[in-house]
């Protein structure tokens, strides 16, 4: 875990506000007459919005002189400076998108009824500076703190409340959405359903195959063999090679048919996501439980705890934090496979981003990847959280 | 009390402990000395039934251990670990209560008992209970692996290297503080060391182990005085007889300090005891007998001024307390270039002096007292 006590403006965030000054130069948004015509750049400067311009000019001089060592920013105290940057990490996070989407309403009043806005390179440039700002403020607070979720989650919750209020109507991601905004939502809830429900296996199975592993020195190799031979398989493949011993099964049981498995759909997507979400869960129980200290252990023993004593009063308290952070790292995988879950007609974000790719429409892919991007830093984080409030008190030095 | 009869623990091919028989009586201290692997550990681990011995029998207060069920045994015996292994997560309290909780004690009496444990080894509960074992000093986490192994007043004790990850100047604090302790709670302790000096200091009989064997069991006496062959001669070292000081306390060398109230009309006084005064120093102490300093007596019958013949000192620096043993008495002697040390009480009152012929006398005497 980071620690707070060097809390300093770092490299990553001069770099991230470099970034971002070159993104003012680059198109904002890429105007096209319809969906397959190719398109005309519109830039910052040459919008109208001027204000824009300083508005992102202004912040990145404060990166700057929060940066430097010496100098007028010497009146800050260092942590302060790192909030300050995290949060204009954040405010440059949701402005670039903010001022595409006002400068793409301000463009069809004017426009053709069919032009379409996408989002140019300038706004990708302005997240990925953004996103560098933050992260190396966070890297100097506290995880799991209230400030760390501050920095990680604001901007994405005014992005979110923005989306509600319709401030990116006129872009051209947006109409993909308006076309289908109940499947949206329906593919929003079948991705967190197929991901919960991978995790909850991986969790079931994984836990007690870690305990295993740890009780029994000799199963070690063998099983994390598997495990981690599971892992090199290429999501596809592994999905497909699901298919065929589930549609014999269907096909041979009919109670397993009317259960509503398959080789396709749900089922082979569960069980390929939840196989994939299970090395890091059983590995870091495994390693959680065997990096407990001997003589702790020993103690305990010599106390006269019984093997269920010393498991449940020691081994777990102990090593909660380095299971619950392969958990995490499940979780996130989890969100992020489950992309791949469409392919074999299980639903989930992936839809979009399949049908795009078929489509040639980079909207529609965006569609499908910039929320799972969301749901993934979402899951990060609460699951960062939860981490901190169930280590020990102790363990927290 | 506890009596082992001839065990013997085999790993494969290493016999680690080898037909080992002895028995320490209701309150003594028995101490395990030897080189490093010689299976003092093992022998430990034994009695707790940690290990299952290869063959032969414990028997505790007349019974044999393996009639007991493991864990139920060391809920009753108190163990102090070789590493200490407090856990980490739990606060100091919960630490010192994890047997008083597996025994079934209700909460306030298990919180009484911290509390009364942390005030026995000399640690403030309101300072300390709350504490995780990762903020604790070396010392301070000792002590809390001492009072975890008391906790619930068993009357056997098995103390794996308690004092191994101090410094020595530390070390001897605790060894001081376990000895008055001890004096009161009269555990029957087994105690594991590979110091020599803390044997010494600790044990009512030591024994001596090599490569899994008994070679010598004695008092420390015995031991320093006769040792059996070459191997415990080599282990006693050739300095022996300063070793065997470490056996006697000061309070018990007491001899009368000769010192006077700075406060009376001090010039009359030593005038009038000029003749009976042996030493050319005399001690000098405030009205509350609190040593301040010495005199020297020729100085101030030459210049009849108190303060320049008047050495002002810290007592603490150069006064001894009365729990101290002479060894420590004569290595402040030869390190001050003395032959007298003044002994002090816990309010720094002089009590005594101690008195480099005395030291003398015992060790040219084979066996005092
Ligand atoms: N599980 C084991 N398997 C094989 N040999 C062992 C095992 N445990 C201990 N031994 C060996 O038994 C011997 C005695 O070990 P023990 O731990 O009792 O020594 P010790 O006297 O406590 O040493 P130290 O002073 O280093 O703590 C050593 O040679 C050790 O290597
Ligand atoms: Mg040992």
């Amino acid at each position: 875990m980071t620690e707070a006590r060097n809390a300093r403006v770092d490299r990553i965030s001069i770099l991230g506000a470099i970034i971002g000054v070159f993104a003012l130069a680059a198109p904002l948004l890429v105007q096209k007459a319809n969906r397959l015509a190719s398109g005309t750049p519109h830039y910052l400067w040459n919008s109208n919005s001027v204000f824009a311009l300083l508005f992102f000019g202004f912040l990145y001089f404060i990166v700057f002189v929060l940066t430097m060592q010496r100098g007028p920013a010497k009146m800050f105290k260092q942590k302060p400076r790192v909030i300050l940057v995290g949060l204009i990490g954040n405010i440059v996070l949701v402005a670039s998108f903010f001022f595409a989407g006002s400068e793409a309403r301000r463009l069809a009043a004017a426009a053709a009824p069919y032009a379409r806005f996408s989002l140019g390179a300038g706004v990708w440039l302005l997240s990925l500076s953004g996103y560098m700002l933050i992260v190396s403020a966070q890297k100097s607070v506290k995880a799991g703190s209230g400030m760390n979720l501050f920095l990680s989650l604001s901007g994405l919750a005014l992005f979110i409340f923005l989306f509600g209020t319709g401030a990116f109507k006129d872009l051209s991601i947006m109409q993909e959405y308006a076309a289908r905004k109940e499947r949206f939502f329906q593919e929003v809830l079948q991705h967190l359903r197929l991901t919960n429900i991978a995790v909850a296996i991986a969790l079931l199975l994984g836990m007690p195959l870690g305990v295993w592993t740890y009780r029994n020195q000799r199963l070690e190799k063998p099983i994390f063999a598997i495990i981690n031979t599971i892992q090199t398989i290429p999501g596809l493949a592994l999905f497909g090679l699901l298919i065929a011993p589930l549609s014999l099964l269907s096909l041979r049981y009919p109670l397993i048919r009317t259960l509503g498995i398959s080789g396709i759909g749900a089922a082979p997507a569960i069980i390929a996501l939840s196989l994939y979400a299970l090395l890091p869960i059983t590995y870091n129980t495994h390693i959680g439980l065997k990096t407990v200290d001997a003589a702790v252990r020993e103690a305990g023993r010599g106390m006269g705890m019984s093997r269920r004593e010393i498991f449940f009063s020691i081994e777990v308290p102990l090593s909660v934090p380095v299971i619950f952070n392969g958990v995490r790292t499940s979780v996130v995988q989890a969100v992020g496979n489950t992309a791949i879950a469409a392919l074999i007609g299980a639903g989930g974000l992936g839809t979009f981003i399949f049908q795009g790719l078929g489509q040639a429409a980079p909207d529609l892919i965006l569609l499908g990847a910039l929320p799972i991007i969301a749901l993934a830093v979402i899951a990060d984080r609460s699951m960062f959280v939860l981490t901190a409030l169930i280590t020990p008190k102790g363990l927290k030095v | 009390m506890i009596e082992l009869k001839s065990i013997t623990k085999k790993y494969s091919k290493l016999t680690a402990v080898n037909e080992i028989s002895f028995r320490v009586e209701e309150g003594e201290i028995c101490v395990l000395i030897g080189p490093s692997g010689c299976g003092k550990t093992t022998i430990i681990k034994m009695i707790n039934r940690m290990l299952e011995p290869t063959s032969g029998e414990i028997y505790i207060q007349g019974k044999n251990i393996e009639e007991s069920k493991p864990e139920i045994l060391r809920r009753n015996i108190g163990y102090v670990i070789q590493n200490i292994g407090l856990f980490p997560h739990m606060t100091v309290a919960e630490n010192i209560g994890v047997v008083p909780r597996l025994l079934g004690w209700s909460k306030n009496s298990i919180t009484a008992r911290t509390e009364e444990l942390l005030d026995l080894l000399g640690l403030d509960p309101d300072e300390y209970s709350d504490k995780y074992p990762g903020k604790l000093s070396g010392g301070e986490a000792q002590r809390i692996g001492v009072a975890r192994a008391l906790a619930a007043d068993p009357p056997l004790l098995l103390m794996d290297e308690p004092f191994g990850a101090v410094d020595p100047l530390n070390r001897e604090r605790l060894q001081i503080e376990f000895l008055k302790i001890q004096r009161k709670l009269k555990k029957t302790v087994i105690f594991v060391t590979h110091d020599l000096d803390e044997a010494i200091r600790l044990a009512d009989t030591i024994v001596l182990l090599k490569e899994g064997s008994i070679i010598q069991k004695d008092t420390p006496e015995n031991m320093l005085a006769h040792p059996k062959n070459r191997f415990v001669k080599n282990f006693v070292g050739t300095d022996r007889a300063l070793k065997r000081l470490a056996r006697f306390t000061v309070a018990d060398y007491l001899s009368k300090a000769e010192g006077l109230c700075i406060e009376k009309n001090i010039s009359q006084c030593i005038k009038n005891k000029r003749d009976k005064l042996q030493n050319r120093f005399l001690w000098i102490t405030d009205r509350q007998g609190r040593l301040m300093g010495w005199l020297d007596i020729e100085a101030f019958l030459a210049q009849d001024d108190i303060e320049e013949a008047l050495t002002r000192v810290n007592p603490a620096e150069i006064a001894l307390g009365a729990d101290f043993t002479l060894k420590e008495a004569l290595a402040r002697m030869l390190s001050q270039g003395v032959s007298a040390i003044p002994v002090i009480d816990n309010a720094d009152r002089l009590i005594g002096e101690i008195n480099l012929s005395t030291i003398e006398k015992i060790t040219q005497e084979g066996y005092p007292k």
